[in-house]
């Protein structure tokens, strides 16, 4: 589910909700299963290590289970879903206080099993989250959730600052400072063009 | 040279009007900084968008329903040590100072469960007393104090009722499902 927007306001999933809030564990297993794979991918990003990323999803989803009583219907689910997980994993994140300070000293990337595509498409996958791995990395817990929370969950502004319980122009500022980051880190790993004789620091532009 | 607003431009969400958008592709002809920091956007744009959703190895359901097993298990060992400690507390409150008092003289065991049953007939006796003294201050409290006083004292004991209540909920009869 990239963003399954549409599965928010599925009918299964209303009678799900309804029947978790009352303590349904099934019900809650079918939202478990539906929800699965972009909790996990939130705590993917977020940490960068499968094991971690198993753990906190399996958390964040107990914990999601214990708070059903206190969730709101008239809220998106998933984001609400997706704001324990962020939450946790920023938790996590800040326990851990492992600077990492250079691209170099990343552990090298942990393979996941590529089920289904060709070995181009596999390859281009590979690719991009090697990228994204090395990119998020240099982020701090925060900036690292609104940015997982945009690109890969596609919330709106909104909908991250409610996640996170930040305004929207601390997410909009966060996001900004964030893609800066990110834009001098790719550039500093990327060759010079002949075009501009030199590195230019993104950081003078300011 | 300045590189705002075109910087902020380059890296937020709002979409440009044609005015903006002129103005931006014409710094960027001229400023070698802004085109890199809009090549690079691009490309972290990308780089993020092609990584994809990464999906938990499969069994996920499962294992997330053993946990919550597991977890149950230990919420309710959790709170059976909850309630016993409550107990223990409440029954040491009682028979710390007794035992204190019965240990300082040495007796042998039948003068000692001798000694027990005379201090548990006091205690019966006490409390009778209690409950005399608490008949005579109810009938002629309404007289001694004023009722603003009268009301203060309910109220503590309400409130000391409710948190004895809320204490015993929280520790002994709680739902798992309502959370830690």
């Amino acid at each position: 589910m990239t963003r399954s927007r549409a599965a928010s306001i599925d009918r299964g999933e209303t009678r799900w909700l309804e029947r978790a809030r009352q303590g349904d564990e099934a019900a809650f297993a079918e939202l478990v299963e539906a929800y699965q794979r972009p909790v996990y991918n939130l705590c993917y990003r977020m940490l960068g290590d499968a094991g971690e990323a198993e753990d906190a999803a399996q958390e964040s989803f107990l914990r999601a289970y214990r708070g059903m009583r206190r969730y709101d219907p008239k809220r998106s689910f998933s984001t609400w879903l997706l704001a324990i997980a962020s939450h946790h994993c920023i938790d996590q994140l800040r326990r851990r206080r492992l600077p990492v300070d250079s691209l170099e000293e990343l552990e090298p990337w942990e393979e996941i099993p590529d089920t289904g595509p060709g070995p181009e498409k596999a390859a281009t996958l590979r690719e991009g989250r090697e990228t994204a791995r090395a990119l998020l990395a240099r982020l701090g817990p925060q900036d690292r959730a609104v940015v997982v929370l945009r690109y890969w969950d596609e919330l709106s502004t909104e909908e991250i600052a409610e996640a996170l319980s930040l305004t929207v122009k601390a997410v909009k500022s966060r996001l900004h400072r964030a893609r800066k980051q990110m834009a001098e880190s790719w550039l500093r790993n990327e060759p010079e063009p002949a075009w501009n004789g030199g590195r230019a620091d993104v950081a003078s532009a300011v | 040279m300045s590189h705002q607003p075109f910087e902020d431009w380059i890296l937020d969400d709002e979409a440009l009007s044609g005015e903006e958008q002129q103005a931006l592709d014409a710094h960027r002809a001229v400023c070698a900084s802004c085109t890199r920091l809009g090549t690079a956007r691009t490309a972290v744009d990308r780089g993020l968008r092609q990584a994809g959703m990464v999906a938990p190895s499969a069994g996920f359901t499962a294992r997330f329903s053993q946990r919550l097993v597991e977890q149950r298990v230990r919420d309710g060992r959790r709170q059976a040590w909850g309630t016993f400690a409550l107990a223990a507390a409440a029954a040491g409150v009682v028979a710390i100072p007794l035992v204190f008092r019965l240990g300082q003289d040495r007796m042998s065991p039948g003068e000692w469960v001798v000694q027990m049953l005379i201090r548990l007939y006091d205690a019966w006796i006490g409390l009778r007393v209690a409950r005399g003294f608490i008949q005579v201050a109810w009938n002629s409290l309404p007289d001694a104090l004023p009722p603003a006083w009268i009301l203060g004292i309910m109220a503590a004991c309400l409130g000391i009722g409710v948190v004895w209540i809320a204490t015993l909920y929280r520790f002994a009869y709680r739902r798992v499902t309502e959370g830690a």
